[in-house]
């Protein structure tokens, strides 16, 4: 068998695959972007338009008064800004305590580190709706309800374990020759920790910020639980609030829907390489 | 040559300065200070907030209870009606309803998806970044999403029934089809998920194998089976079980589209423990639904380890 021959016979063996292997993925992506679509297209027509049957697929005026009526009548920024708010917090809470914790547990050898590597891995089998409800129990007693500081805390406290194995993953990549060698140079532990390791692992962190961004972004569960009142009500809870509220219109609906799903999509876009690194060392492991 | 010479040289510096500047002893102390020191925020966190409240639970579902006051304690009286309630009983049919028809097709569509974005094709990157945007979108925006597409009287998929001279359908109002009108948006949100990890996994496959498969006659089935599937299998398990898990821990999804209803068609334990402890105030009773669905996670954990151990061994042998 020549190797012309067999040029020949895989490229027309593969001519048809990959137009029916294109034809397949545009038909999923198709069907995927539908809702998505849908609602983008939705949020820019006027009212009337919305209501039109049959339905047209484009806008013939366009408009932004959906956008408009959602930022002055639905306070989607007291929304916006408390995701802001408890998200950042989160991420640095989270980062604080899941570094040392993945460094430690990635450099050193000693007799608990097995526990602590069950005790983390085991948290992936606690649905969040179990301990919600003692959280709840707690969270009144403690008059920490509708509070930032609960959520702070629920949000740090599940993603610790997720972020500690995708942090360990980039660790135990770094030669421990690096930081005795910083070490030697007078730097302490903590020093070389802080000044050596870290900065090394940035990309690590990246992927640690989008997983928590998502998550906190996304959230409804944890948020709905433990807010009665507006004070600290985000963003998705706002917009599960818009559809027990009379008189919101589809327009109205689908704008707020397409202010609060842009962030994760964009930063998914941008990030995908850290974003499916992160998830999946995440997910493997965990 | 360098490299070597540096650390040889980083070497020795470390074994003069541990003679000289420091005892063995304080040495071993002080790092165990520093290890004690960084594990302990970290360890407390998720103690206090992941795993007390599990006792705590476990204490609650022992007590009739009014309001959010615990009455009386019952042992495990709130198990037993739970367990002989038929809704309940109907409810547990519903998750596994929920969970393994939602399981049978995401993780075939993912793995499907997942080696055709791994088969060389053109625009595979526009491909990837359109197929795992759901995973990014929220679950109250995919029930919003969905509930908009479904609109009886003006959604597109009512116009679609137009055209094609069928009735307007009331998804949401029918048990059997509410069912999978919730399957069908949880699919749309969740296939992602399994087709990354089946991404990654296929990303091991050494790319010679593939190719001898190919010299050697196999077609895409043969190669699929002989070359890529070994590499598969324990990310298989593992996926299912995640994803699993995954389902039957969802909440938000479902409580919004149907609110468990009509009826109680599509109410799974997740939802019903969320209703009971947080809508009807039984706190006694969501602690016990909580409970079970933490025993269910439990099994389904262990299966997997075992599942994992015995592939592992196979694979050895």
């Amino acid at each position: 068998m020549t190797v012309a021959f067999v040029g020949r016979l895989s490229r027309r063996y593969w001519t048809g695959r990959v137009v029916a292997g294109v034809a397949v993925l545009t038909i999923a992506s198709g069907i995927v972007l539908v809702p998505l679509v849908w609602a983008f297209l939705t949020s820019v027509k006027t009212s009337d338009d919305i209501l039109r049957w049959p339905p047209t697929l484009l806008p013939s005026p366009l408009t932004l008064v959906h956008y408009v009526n959602v930022f002055i009548s639905r306070g989607i920024s007291t929304y916006l800004l408390n995701t802001v708010v408890v998200l950042l917090a989160t991420t640095v809470v989270t980062l604080c305590v899941a570094c040392p914790l993945a460094y430690v547990t990635a450099r050193f050898r000693f007799r608990l580190r097995g526990v602590i590597l069950l005790v983390i891995l085991a948290t992936v089998m606690i649905p969040s709706i179990t301990i919600l409800l003692p959280l709840f129990l707690i969270a009144q007693q403690l008059g920490l309800l509708d509070s930032y500081t609960i959520l702070i805390l629920i949000y740090s406290a599940t993603m610790t374990p997720q972020i500690v194995w995708v942090l360990r993953g980039f660790f135990l990549t770094i030669p421990l020759e690096l930081e005795e060698a910083a070490r030697i140079d007078g730097c302490s532990r903590l020093t070389a920790f802080l000044y050596v390791v870290l900065p090394l692992v940035r990309p690590g962190l990246g992927a640690a910020c989008v997983l928590i961004f998502v998550y906190v972004w996304n959230d409804f569960l944890i948020n709905v639980t433990m807010s009665t009142t507006e004070s600290a009500r985000m963003i998705q809870v706002g917009l599960a609030k818009l559809i027990t509220d009379t008189g919101v219109s589809w327009g109205e609906f689908m704008a707020f829907t397409t202010i609060i799903t842009l962030p994760p999509v964009i930063a998914f876009l941008l990030l995908q390489r850290h974003f499916l690194q992160s998830l999946i060392s995440g997910a493997v492991k965990g | 040559m360098i490299e070597a010479v540096v650390s040889v040289f980083v070497t020795l510096r470390r074994f003069c300065s541990r003679a000289l500047l420091a005892g063995p002893r304080s040495e071993w102390r002080e790092e165990r200070r520093f290890i004690v020191a960084s594990a302990m925020p970290g360890i407390f966190l998720v103690v206090a907030v992941s795993f007390y409240p599990i006792l705590s639970a476990g204490w609650v579902s022992m007590h009739q209870t009014r309001y959010l006051r615990l009455e009386r304690f019952v042992g495990l009286d709130n198990y037993l009606d739970l367990l002989r309630d038929p809704a309940f009983r109907e409810t547990f049919v519903n998750t596994l309803v929920y969970v393994l028809s939602s399981l049978v097709v995401t993780v075939p569509l993912g793995l499907g998806l997942a080696l055709l974005l791994n088969s060389h094709l053109p625009f595979t990157g526009a491909f990837r970044a359109i197929l795992i945007a759901p995973w990014v979108v929220s679950h109250p925006v995919a029930a919003l999403l969905w509930l908009w597409v479904l609109e009886p009287s003006m959604g597109p998929a009512s116009y679609l029934l137009d055209l094609a001279g069928h009735a307007r359908i009331y998804f949401l109002a029918d048990p059997t089809l509410a069912m999978v009108t919730v399957i069908t948006a949880n699919i749309w949100i969740s296939y992602p998920f399994p087709m990354i990890l089946f991404l990654a996994a296929l990303k091991t496959v050494p790319e010679e194998l593939r190719e001898a498969a190919q010299v050697d006659g196999a077609g895409r089935w043969a190669t699929f089976r002989y070359a890529e599937f070994p590499f598969l299998r324990s990310t298989l398990l593992s996926t299912m079980v995640l994803v699993g898990m995954l389902y039957g821990n969802m909440v938000a999804l479902i409580y919004l589209m149907t609110g468990g209803g009509p009826l109680i068609a599509t109410q799974t334990l997740a939802v019903v423990a969320f209703k009971q402890s947080f809508m009807q105030f039984k706190i006694g009773l969501g602690a016990t639904t909580g409970v079970l669905i933490l025993l269910m996670n439990i099994i389904l954990g262990v299966c997997y380890i075992r599942l994992l151990r015995h592939s592992g061994e196979e694979t050895v042998a």
